[in-house]
Parts: structure tokens; sequence; C-alpha cells
């Protein structure tokens, strides 16, 4: 897979292959090239480095001054609280699990097809449509909020995850775009040949702009699922019942009952937080490499 | 303590459970109570905790005390909702009352109750006192308990949940390692400026060192943590009289603008701002100051985080006046409720002896009954037997002799203090950017924005004009 | 752009040519996007709508409900408070914008050189736009703090040494963060900029997507790594750069959460933003009518802009034609 990795890198090393001396000019670009990726990645890694240390370190050395970097000692009991409190932890981790990996469903299956109709059919009112899209998002979230509450009153939804997860089979316009983006850098010839071949729409649709965009709709999904993971607002207004909690509502419950201490809430947000990263790390290595299997080596 | 974390678990799971009954038929029992009208059936409430603390401990409480209440009311099904939304639970009980489903029952704190009761939302609850005066028995609380609770024509509108004290929490190892005196332990027993004098020992400031400073709170800004102080100069913030004035034009207030000003940046004892920067219990907790203005509601964190003996004493009392503040917490009914005779029998309850003595035993909060507060020390040893240690007198003392008094409430009480007050706070205060006199002119702001003289949309400007 | 007009399509109807490829394909057309129809119709519209019939009332939703017309829209352009929020959301937006999605793409175009533990690096740039909210918030104040936190307990030493090293009369210190008026904008923007890795993530995407047969006819045309990149590389992203640019420009008009729980607007409303602004005022003075006109004269504001955005974009974005 590496091989066909497409990178500038790539065709710098393309003199090192032929004449099989060391560059001087290689060996440099790639020794800096690390430091600035390390030294980068040290510096975005400082405030959840901070979070874990905090959560982690005895309680005497939290507040030290100058604040200390390593912990005496480690110990994970702040981890065991929300676990063995009265809390059902394990439910709301299934609401939080439901609600995330439907979310995500629907967004990827429904701003795809959407995303395909923006980018690739011509009918009237496209623009106008599409800055409509666009606009539904500058409205402020608080202001919609209220009202939304009275339709989802009206439909019965409160207390329920369908607030939650319904909407989102009605292509969200973030993803709408970013799908509609994707879908304009493919070449039109393959439309074209695709058309000579005897496909519709759809069938240009399924068989040539759906495999093509795996990788986007990885992009999507990981989003949404993250997004609805960590969304506090929205359930905490239309879930009322403690049973019925995500995740991130459940915590700050927790969080309020241990409020003054800084370890615990630490700890509850890494805990909140991890399935998405750790969902991140094993998901990321397919959707962004995916494209390159797939090939647009047209 | 596994085993025992592992039943509540259950019962809470189960409490759910029985939540998830309830909301299936709640809408069923609706149709019921407007069709078939007077018959006695089970009426279904739902109470809005606004509990977040001790949530565990008020599991226990509400399966205690639940029982007790069932047996007697056979009639009322309450579902108990707690919160975790902290300031959210505003948006959502108001879209909850716009859309005309809220809980019949809200506990509310600090300004938002006064404000559900100025925005006609809560019901009347005087003529259910005065039916029930022998049950609701008003004098067993402190003096100003129900003043952010009244309507323009003086009746009560919340019951209270809890009330709680503000003492100064002080570390007893960094006062003997000093060789300072430890406050003393009687009200009005020591004064502001005492408190100057103790708190210069453990100031330190050395360039290219970092501060140390003797005491905080919250942050001492345009709301009840300045008005405490200011009520210690013989003055208000709000005129007790009328709640359009703003009484910080008063010479006395000045006084007190003056001192908290000095404390803050002359002889620094005072740590301002840390509701901004890092918290007050932190500080605290981690010796970087030697006392804390605080509430109980601190007393079990600080007993979980102390590494170092500690104690509670009376806050300083000012030049003509004791220096504290009591809670305002309380529990309000909705005035939409499809059953106020229900919810009021719930609230009685709530705020009955047994109750009170219950919420401090579980929760470890400081009852508002002066006839419960006795039992508040035991509660707590109960808990924690190291509380045998720690002065609670303090807190207790102040409600039974009704010292101090709850947060001074304006009418339009966000607008006058966070969009008028506040900046000038924060220039004056926490920027040192403007003198003293700059807070009396907002004072003058807020006086003429409630008599209508200023429209909300001009707030601005006229603030803009001032510099 | 305007190649379908819809008067005169509709004026060369003809009875026998009812299914011509044209109107065969607008109908597909709205076929595919009949999904977001709906739910635009369904959950979008009618809370939109709602709400700007608010901006007619002076109302709190409860009790009042009183029609004044035109009167918030008009104060929302005299309102001092406003145009401070507005100032200062332009302020974060303006810097916000053009930093943060080159960030982004310096960091993608970095991950995406042939380097080991990918995997690895791309979740570290990722972590902090997810761990984002409250918790990072908090852990920022706790930075931020002037006197002890631990930013200034690095700089201060340091700035310390160099002042006595230069002999100054007066020491150099550190800034005070959102302790002060002319830093607390800036403090905002530099933990903001630590959520960059979610733009990252959709760069490298786009990254990815770029043909390689692309780079091996440069590479035999003779062109160099730099040239590669201005004449390939960033052509072909830049559908993804209008994407970012556009998100980012809606997401910084509409910061919040950052404010709310750094500083709550202050000190001395410094960093008072139009969001927290007409949050105050519609959900802590409960004046929704004033709250709604804000939020309508916002959303006209950042229209403007993506609509400015959008229009320049044919000039410099390609898309595969």
């Amino acid at each position: 897979m590496a091989e066909n990795t497409a990178t500038i890198t790539e065709s710098v090393s393309l003199p090192l292959q032929r004449q099989r001396h060391y560059n001087v000019g290689v060996i440099l670009w790639r020794v800096l090239l690390y430091v600035v990726v390390l030294w980068g990645a040290v510096i975005f890694a400082i405030p959840f480095y901070w979070m874990i240390r905090t959560a982690v370190m005895p309680p005497y050395q939290v507040n030290l001054f100058p604040p200390e970097w390593i912990p005496d000692s480690i110990n994970f009991v702040n981890f065991r609280a929300p676990f063995v409190g009265p809390f059902p932890f394990a439910r709301w981790f299934g609401n939080s699990a439901i609600v995330s990996v439907l979310s995500s469903a629907g967004v990827v299956l429904s701003a795809s097809f959407v995303g395909f109709g923006f980018a690739r059919l011509r009918f009237p009112f496209r623009n106008l449509l599409f800055i409509v899209v666009l606009s539904t998002m500058m409205l402020p979230e608080h202001i919609k909020l209220i009202p939304t509450y009275l339709l989802f009153v009206k439909l019965g939804w409160i207390n329920t995850v369908l607030p939650l997860i319904v909407p989102n089979w009605f292509a969200p316009p973030f993803h709408v775009f970013l799908m509609r983006q994707f879908f304009m850098t493919i070449p039109q010839e393959m439309d074209d040949a695709a058309k000579i071949d005897g496909c519709g729409w759809l069938g240009i649709y399924g068989r040539i702009h759906i495999p093509l965009s795996l990788p986007v709709m990885g992009v999507s999904a990981i989003y949404q699922f993250t997004f609805t993971w960590n969304d506090f607002l929205h359930p905490l207004v239309y879930l009322q019942q403690v049973d019925k909690y995500t995740v991130a509502l459940g915590l700050r419950l927790f969080e309020g009952f241990m409020r003054s201490n800084i370890q615990d809430m630490m700890a509850s947000a890494l805990i909140a937080v991890m399935p998405t990263i750790i969902i991140f790390f094993i998901a990321q290595r397919y959707f962004i490499q995916g494209i390159v299997m797939t090939g647009v080596k047209g | 303590m596994q085993r025992v974390s592992r039943r509540q678990f259950i019962r809470f799971a189960g409490l759910g459970a029985a939540g998830l009954a309830i909301a299936a038929c709640a809408p069923a029992a609706d149709e019921a109570a407007v069709g078939t009208g007077a018959t006695a059936e089970v009426v279904n409430l739902r109470y809005q905790s606004r509990e977040l603390q001790e949530a565990e401990g008020v599991q226990e409480l509400w399966s205690e005390f639940y029982p007790e209440f069932k047996a007697n009311n056979p009639d009322i099904e309450v579902e108990f909702l707690p919160q975790p939304g902290g300031v959210n639970l505003r948006e959502g009980v108001l879209a909850q009352m716009v859309a005309g489903d809220a809980p019949d029952l809200i506990e509310f704190c600090c300004w938002s109750s006064t404000f559900f009761v100025q925005k006609g939302e809560t019901l009347n609850l005087q003529a259910y006192i005065d039916r029930d005066a022998d049950e609701v028995d008003l004098d067993d609380y402190y003096e100003g308990q129900f003043d952010p609770w009244v309507d323009e024509q003086g009746d009560i509108h919340l019951m209270p949940r809890f009330t709680g004290t503000m003492a100064l929490y002080y570390n007893i190892d960094m006062f003997e390692e000093m060789g300072v005196d430890t406050p003393p332990h009687e009200w009005g027993a020591w004064n502001h400026e005492d408190y100057v004098a103790i708190g210069e020992n453990f100031v330190s400031r050395e360039p290219g060192q970092p501060i140390s400073w003797a005491t905080s709170n919250y942050g001492m800004n345009a709301n009840w943590l300045s008005q405490y102080w200011i009520r210690g100069f013989g003055a208000n913030m709000v005129n007790p009289d009328d709640n359009k004035l703003c009484g910080l034009g008063e010479p006395a207030a000045v006084d007190a603008l003056n001192y908290i000003h000095s404390i803050i940046w002359d002889s620094q004892i005072f740590a301002y701002g840390s509701d901004i920067g890092m918290g007050v219990n932190q500080l605290f907790e981690s010796g970087r100051i030697s006392m804390m203005e605080m509430g109980p509601w601190s007393l079990g964190a600080t007993m979980r985080n102390a590494t170092f003996r500690w104690d509670v004493a009376p806050l300083p009392m000012g030049p003509s006046d004791i220096t504290t503040h009591q809670s305002v917490d309380g529990t309000m009914i909705w005035n939409k409720t499809d059953h106020p005779d229900e919810s009021w029998e719930t609230l009685k309850w709530l705020t009955s002896p047994f109750y009170g003595k219950l919420y401090a035993k579980w929760g470890t909060k400081q009852p508002s009954r002066i006839s419960v507060l006795p039992e508040f020390h035991a509660a707590l040893i109960d808990r924690d037997e190291r509380f045998g240690d720690i002065d609670i007198d303090v807190f207790t003392s102040s409600i039974a002799a009704s010292l101090g008094g709850p947060e001074e409430m304006f009418a339009n009480d966000f607008t006058c203090k966070s969009t008028i007050l506040k900046p000038a706070f924060d220039q004056v205060m926490l920027l040192n950017e403007a003198p003293v006199d700059l807070i009396v002119q907002h004072a003058d702001i807020v006086n003429r924005f409630n008599a209508g003289e200023i429209a909300v949309e001009d707030l601005g400007a006229a603030m803009a004009d001032l510099g | 752009m305007s190649t379908l007009n819809p008067a005169a399509d509709a004026g060369t109807r003809a009875p026998g040519r009812r299914w011509t490829p044209e109107r065969r394909e607008a109908l597909f057309g709205f076929f595919f996007i009949s999904p977001w129809i709906i739910g635009f119709l369904v959950f979008t519209l009618g809370p939109m709508i709602t709400s700007l019939v608010f901006g007619f009332y002076r109302t709190d939703l409860l009790q009042i409900w009183e029609v004044v017309g035109f009167k918030w829209f008009r104060a929302v352009f005299t309102d001092v408070l406003v145009r401070k929020a507005m100032f200062n959301t332009a302020y974060y937006a303006f810097i916000m914008v053009p930093l943060s999605t080159t960030l982004a793409l310096l960091i993608a175009v970095l991950l995406n050189q042939n380097i080991k533990g990918q995997s690895f690096w791309r979740t570290v740039y990722y972590l902090p736009s997810v761990v984002a909210g409250a918790a990072v918030a908090i852990l920022f104040k706790w930075l931020y703090q002037p006197d002890i936190g631990l930013l200034n307990s690095i700089l201060n030493p340091i700035l310390f040494r160099l002042s006595n090293f230069l002999s100054l009369e007066t020491p150099l210190v550190a800034p005070r963060w959102v302790f002060s008026q002319e830093w607390a904008m800036p403090s905002v923007i530099i933990m903001a900029l630590w959520g960059a890795g979610g733009a990252m993530l959709i760069f490298l995407a786009g990254l990815r997507g770029i043909p390689t047969a692309l780079y091996e006819a440069a590479k035999i045309d003779g062109a160099g790594p730099v040239r590669q990149f201005f004449s390939i590389t960033i052509p072909l992203l830049t559908p993804t750069i209008l994407f970012n640019v556009v998100l980012n420009i809606i997401a910084s008009w509409q910061v919040f959460t950052q404010v709310l729980i750094m500083t709550q607007g202050g000190p001395n409303n410094a960093t008072l933003t139009m969001v927290l602004h007409l949050y105050n005022t519609g959900f802590s003075q409960f004046r929704f009518g004033y709250a709604s006109a804000q939020a309508w004269a916002l959303f006209l504001a950042i229209l403007v802009f993506v609509l400015f955005a959008i229009r320049t974009s044919s000039s410099w974005v390609q898309y595969e034609r």
C-alpha cells in the first residue's frame, strides 16, 4: 500500500533510487520533516496529556506550583468511579452507541445521495437550493432550540432517541456539502463512459460514485459519530429520564456529583471520548488509505 | 464498598425502569384526568430535581423518603428527574414550559428561582401556606428566607430546599506554620480589618516568583459574593424597599467597594477572579490560600481532598454589620400543572422536618428548618466521623440567629447584574483600569433602565458614554 | 450556473417531447435531493420561520406577546452592545478562518508525506478536536491563569531572566491572557486552533483523492516537488479548500461554547461574541424577540461572507469537468 501512496516525497526520492548515493538535500528534508511533525504532535498532544496526567496523578500533586508534568505515581482509581457509582453507565453507553451508529449511517446514506444530486445533475434552481442547504447552518442553534422542541413535542418524540437520530437521515447540510465537493472532483469522463455503457443516473451513482467516495463517506461517518457521541445540548433538552441518557449527558451528572474534584472531571471526560478516539484510530487506516486502493488511476 | 455500590446501582436502575413505566402511561393518565375529573385516580407528578452534588446520597435519600411518602399519599406517584444540565437547566425548563409539558415541581437556585416568579410561571403558594400553617410553620425558617420568592403582593411562591451559609474555611497547618492565631469562632468576634491583618501574613509577591494570596471566594463580582461584603458595610446592592433601585451609589456601599478593591489590589490578600481562573476550591485544597469564603456545600469535597488540618470560622464582620449570605435554593410548582393540590402536598413533604433530616443525612445539606438544624452536625459525622473536628455550629448558628441574608435580586436581575454592572466590576476589580466611581455610575444606569428611561437596546450606548 | 432556465424550458415544451434528456435529468435531480427537501420542510423550515416571526414580537415566549414590527431589526443596527459583539465576532472570524485553514492544510500536507506511523500521528493531531468542550476549556483556563497558570509559570521566569540580562528598568511580564481586554480574544483563538485536526482530516481525504498519475506525469515533465505542490496539489485541492473555508466561516461566526466556558464574554465584554450575546438576550433575559432579530442579523452577515467566498471561488476553485 505504501508504494501506491501518492506523495510529493516520492518524487523527491526518485533521484535517490537512481543514483544510489545519499543526497544531502533529501536527508535534510526527511530530518526536518520528522522534527516538524514530532514537535507539532507534542504541542497538539499537550491538552490531552495534561488531562491524562491530571486524572492519574496522586491528589497532592495536582495543584502544585510550578505545575508538575510527570506524576509521582499512577493510579486509575478516578476512572473507576463512574462505573462503581449508582449510575446505569452501561445503559448510557448503549444509548450513545445506538444513537451515534444510527446517526452516522443515516448521514452517510442520505448525504451521499443528495450530494450526488447537487454535484452531478442539472435541474432548475439548483444553485439557489444549494445556497439554501448551506444557509440552514447559518442560523444559531440556540434560536432554533425552542421551535424545534415544540415540533418534537407535536411529533411525540420527547424522551425518545428519535430527535437525535431521525433528522440525520435527511441529509444534514454539512455532509451534503462535503459529498458534493468530493463528487465534483471526480472526472466527468467517468460518468460519460458509464452512460455509454448504458448506465442511468442511479447506475452512475451506484457503480462509480459510491465506490469512489467510500473514503469521504468514512470521514463523514467519523465526523457524525464523534459529534453525536459528544453532543450535550440536544440530549439534555430531549431526554429527561436517567435511563434514556447518553454518556455525554450522564457523565455530567457524575461530574456534578464530584464537582470540585478536577481529577474525577478529567477522568470522566476521558472515559467519555475514549470510544471515539479508539474508533478513529482503527477506522482512519481504512478510510484515508482506501482511496488509493479504489484508485482514481483513470 | 463495592457491594453497596452494586446495590445502589440496581436500585437506581429500578427507579429508572419505574420512570419508564410512568412515562409510558402518562398521556393516557392525562386524558383520564380530563375525562373523569374528580374520581380518586392515581396522579402522576414529575419532580425536576436540581440535584448535582452527592447524587449517590440523593438516591439513598429518595429510597428512604419515597416509601414513607407513598404510604401517606397512595394517590400520588412522583417521578424523580435528576439534572445534569447545570446552567442549561433554564433552556430545558423554558422549552418545556412553552410546550406546556414542564414538570409539576421544579427546583431552582439563585436568580433563576426569582426569575420564574417575576415571569409569572410559579404557583402562588400563599393560600396553601395559610391553610396548612401548622405543618408549614414559617417561624421555623430564618427571617430573610422567603425574600427572594415573594411577588408584588408579598405572597410566597417557592419553598426552600436547603439553606447554605457562607463561612470561612481555613487551613490550620498554614496558620501554625506562620505563627498566626486562627480566626475566632463567634460571629461578630472579628472584623474586616482583622481579616486584612491576618491575611497579610500569607501574602508574598517577589518579582519572577508566583504570587501567593491569603483568601478568595468564587469571584467577587456583581453578584451575591460581593453583596455580603456590601451588607457588612451597612449598604445593599439592591434597595431592600424597591428592587428597581441599585444601592451602590450610597456612601456606605462605596466604602465597601473601596474595601473590596483594596484587598484585591493594595493588600492583595484576596485572589480575584478565581471564577475565571483556577477554582477557589483548588486554590484552597492545594494550600495556595490559607482561607476561603465558602458555604457548607463544599464540606464533603474539602474533607475528601484536603491533605491538611482545617476548620471553619465565621466570616469577619464589616464596620456595621455581620457579613454573610444564606443560599437561595427552592422548589416551585409550575402554575400550569394539572394537579396543584397534589403538587402542594408533595412540596409540603419535601420541606417537612422528616425530609430535612434525610437531606442532611444523605445529601449533607444544611437544613432550612431551624428545628432540624441541630441534626446537621450529627448527620455529617454519620457520613464521615472526621466531621467531628469541624465546627459546624458556625453555619447553623447563623441561621438560628437570622444573620446575613439571601441574594438580593433586581427586577430584571440578569440585565442589571450581568449586562450593566459586571462590565464595571470587571474594569474596577479585575482589571484595575477604572476607579470605584465607575461602578456608581453604572448603578445609576441600572436605576434609569429599571425606570424605563433607557431601553435595553440603548444600554450599550449609555455605558459607552461613561468612557 | 444558469444553464437551466425553467422559463425557457417551459417555452420549448412540446406534446410529443415531454421526456427530453434535460427534463429527465431535472426530474432525477429532484429525486436525488428529495431526502434533503423532505428533511428541510419537516425539520428545518418550520423552526427557522418561527424564529423569524419571534423577531417581530416583544416576547418571553411565556406571558408577553406584543407585536413591535421591525423595532428589533432596526435596533440591531444601533445597539452599541450588538455592534461590540459583531466586532468581537468578526475579529475572531477574520483571524480564525485563514489561520486555522492554513494550519489544517499544513498539517495534512505534512502527514501526507511518506512518514512512518502515519496512523499514530494523524490520531495525535486529530485528538484535540475530539476532546473539545468543557474539559478542554477548563484545562485552558488553568493554563492561562496569569499568576500561577502553567503558561506563565514557563514564560515569566524566562522574561524575568531576559529583563535582567538586558538590564531593563521595568521587567518584561507575560500577558495576563483572559484577565486582560487585549489578550482575552487571542487567548480564545489560540485555544480554538487546537481544534484544527477536524479540518485536517478533510484535507487528508482530499489529498488522497488526487490521482497518482498526475504526479507521475509531472515527474516525467521534470517538475520539482515545489512546482508539483503548487501546480497539482493545490489546484486539485481547491474544492476541499473551499469546503473548509466555508465551513470555517460558518463555525467561526457562531463561536459560543469556548467563550461561554472560558470567559463568559468578559472581561468588560472583550470576548462577548454574537451568539453569546443573543444567548444572553434570549435565555438569560428572556427577550426572545430581540434575540431572534440578532440571530437573523448574524445569519445575514454569515450569508454575505459565504456567498462572497462561493462567488469568488469560481475564479480559484477547479472542478473536474
